[in-house]
């Protein structure tokens, strides 16, 4: 085998300019001669995929993945750079680019497969096996709008796998189908790399990405953050995914105002308290805190139920219980209360979680009121734990010989 | 395996580009059969769920014929020439309409195939080519209405009238000529859609197709000469019905051959970006 890459990227970048002002400035930078404001959606890239190599490429929306793609794909042209393809290449950017609803199966086949680079004797050739992949059968000579979607992601897919190309460039269109045909062609792809086949593909799951690839490439404002084995990429991408995560919900980590006149009574206020009483933002997993909540109430509610919950930051319900479901007997409401939840240990892994509160009225079962978001609270830890909880656990050895 | 293979990996270098490149002519040949789908699908989307599928492809030239016969046949008197004027009409109508439709289609084809750019590469010229190409079929079916329409009228049917196959290819080259650059300036500016049905009619009252060469004075017939779609007209003319072929011909060959390079190079230019901006 030869040694030289099957792609190399040398410093590639792409400029898109975004118009000028009003529709003469648009006219004029469209042509070339205005100077609208311009953005690079790719900079300084550089990178080899190595003959036989499946590459994985991942980053956020607008991080120039796509532009990449297009450019390998020879669909727009760099502003700068270049890149260097050593091989037949075929490059599926969607599933079924120019089947048409009014033509049937097979006409769409060929037209397809024409549109992807296909000669007719290869269509020609490799036709009853794209129809077996596809599992079409006799649905070929329908026209494709009588299709259910699967049928019509199947056949296009089909067509798309039996390019066999030497370099393939694959965008984020493994994730269509039914899960059967997703393994399906997640199989194929294996298969093609096991004969040779180079493969550069996109995808949002860090999972797939981590299943076929063998290196990764991670693209961050349109330039590569980093090149390597899958998994060294996978994990700094996942740990820098996490942070901004965190960096973007801080700035919506205030409890949120809510309209509650006219309500019988309201929670007024949610706290979080440090077992000596000072209010707290943070703690470090295993602590206990306090969750003080202040209820008003503008009439008697005899005997209320009381609920509180965890949430994490992205939705995930941690825990929630009510004082119904500790069979606990609560005082009646009338006027102002507050109350305390104390909990021994916070065993919730780092991260940030909302407090949620509710009250309902025993007699009618109605909610009251509910503040899904009355405070926030971020745990830390200097721990290593996986996972979303700490479970106390401690490790004893001999334990079996022990008990005899 | 198909890795096994070598130092003669063909390698293709992606690069903002130069414009005379030998590659992009291989890459067209290369893309010859997509041309041919493309204008195979266009002709069947045509016809589909139409009542009268295929009658479409003779009824635009036979009932233009018909109207125009009953309008201008009128002022210009049932003959001219020697020939019947409906059937003077319909030499010329078949050419037209093929030029029209192909014109329209072909300097559309980039907007209406936008999903195709902006998703898979080949060369684009493969979409105005194929645009343009498909109602050559119309022609050669609307051809044979009007040999038989001459046969009817009783008229001699010159030998040349096995040229009318040949000459279709005219109109189309024509129609792609002038698309070159409708095609590309429609990516940019829908407008040219707008504009497009007014340029077609304007276009064929400055063509001798509802009237007969003979009729206009020697100053326009100086101008009319600078029309490309003037000798293809008189061309089909001259092999269906046996009238005096074009003899000013090179005004209007200089206007195509101008208006096809410089087409070409303006779409070469423009297709290197064209998934950015259609």
């Amino acid at each position: 085998m030869s040694s030289e890459p099957a792609i190399s990227i040398k410093g590639l970048g792409k400029r898109y300019k975004l118009g000028g002002k009003g529709r003469f400035g648009r006219v004029l930078s469209s042509l070339g001669i205005g100077k609208g404001s311009e953005f690079w959606a790719l900079k300084d890239v550089s990178f080899d995929v190595g003959r036989g190599e499946v590459v994985g490429l991942v980053g956020r929306n607008g991080a120039g993945k796509s532009t990449l793609l297009k450019i390998l794909s020879r669909i727009t042209e760099p502003t700068e750079g270049c890149a260097e393809i050593r091989g037949t290449m075929g490059s599926l950017l969607e599933v079924g680019t120019g089947f048409h609803p009014e033509l049937t199966g097979r006409e769409n086949v060929y037209l397809n497969g024409s549109i992807l680079g296909m000669r007719r004797k290869e269509i020609e050739r490799k036709f009853d096996r794209i129809v077996e992949f596809s599992e079409i059968g006799k649905f070929l000579d329908t026209p494709v709008k009588h299709y259910s979607s699967g049928m019509y992601v199947r056949l296009a897919f089909s067509v798309a796998v039996h390019m066999e190309p030497d370099i393939l460039v694959v965008d984020e269109v493994l994730a269509v189908g039914d899960a059967s045909f997703q393994r399906k062609c997640l199989r194929k792809v294996g298969q093609m790399r096991q004969d040779g086949h180079t493969i550069l593909l996109v995808s949002h799951d860090l999972n797939t990405v981590r299943g076929v690839c063998n290196r990764a490439a991670w693209l961050l404002g349109g330039k590569v953050q980093q090149v390597g084995a899958v998994e060294d990429v996978a994990q700094a991408y996942r740990q820098w995914s996490l942070a901004e995560d965190e960096r973007m919900l801080m700035a919506l980590q205030q409890p949120s105002r809510r309209e509650t006149e006219g309500n019988d009574a309201e929670i007024a206020l949610v706290r979080v308290l440090s077992m000596g009483g000072e209010p707290i933002e943070e703690v470090a997993t295993g602590e206990p805190v306090r969750i003080e909540v202040t209820l008003d109430s503008r009439r008697r509610f005899h005997a209320p139920v009381l609920g509180f919950g965890i949430e994490r930051a992205d939705g995930f319900h941690c825990y929630g219980c009510t004082t119904e479901i500790d069979n606990l007997p609560v005082p009646d409401l009338d006027g102002r209360m507050t109350f305390e939840i104390r909990i021994a240990g916070f065993n919730l892994a780092p991260g940030n979680y909302r407090v949620t509160t509710g009250l309902w009225d025993s007699s009618t079962g109605a909610q009251v009121d509910c503040w899904l978001d009355g405070a926030w609270i971020r745990v830390v830890s200097e721990r290593a734990d996986h996972g979303a909880f700490f479970l106390p656990h401690e490790w004893v050895f001999g334990a079996v010989q022990a008990e005899k | 395996m198909p890795n096994h293979a070598s130092t003669t990996r063909p390698v293709l270098r992606l690069q903002r580009g130069k414009l005379l490149d030998p590659t992009r002519v291989r890459d067209l040949w290369r893309a010859r059969d997509l041309v041919g789908f493309l204008a195979l699908r266009d002709l069947k989307l045509r016809y589909k769920q139409t009542a009268l599928g295929i009658v479409w492809a003779v009824l635009p030239p036979l009932l233009a014929m018909v109207l125009f016969s009953a309008v201008f046949g009128r002022v210009l008197g049932k003959e001219a020439d020697g020939i019947p004027y409906p059937l003077l009409c319909l030499a010329a109508l078949v050419p037209w309409q093929v030029f029209s439709v192909a014109l329209v289609q072909s300097s559309l084809s980039l907007s209406s195939n936008q999903q195709l750019v902006t998703k898979v590469w080949f060369p684009r010229l493969v979409l105005p080519m194929s645009a343009a190409l498909s109602p050559i079929v119309d022609a050669l079916i609307s051809g044979t209405i009007l040999v038989g329409a001459i046969l009817w009228s009783g008229l001699p049917v010159p030998a040349t009238i096995l040229l009318l196959p040949v000459l279709a290819i005219l109109p189309v080259f024509a129609a792609l000529s002038f698309s070159l650059w409708l095609s590309a300036l429609n990516a940019h500016f829908r407008d040219v859609r707008n504009i497009l049905p007014f340029l077609v009619q304007g276009w064929m009252f400055a063509t001798p197709v509802v009237y007969p060469m003979s009729i206009l004075g020697p100053s326009m017939k100086r101008l009319v000469a600078f029309n490309p779609m003037t000798p293809v007209v008189e061309l089909f003319r001259w092999a269906a019905l046996g009238t005096p072929a074009p003899t000013n011909l090179l005004p209007s060959l200089v206007v195509l051959a101008l208006v096809f390079l410089g087409g070409l190079t303006f779409f070469l230019r423009m297709e290197r970006t064209l998934a950015d901006v259609v």
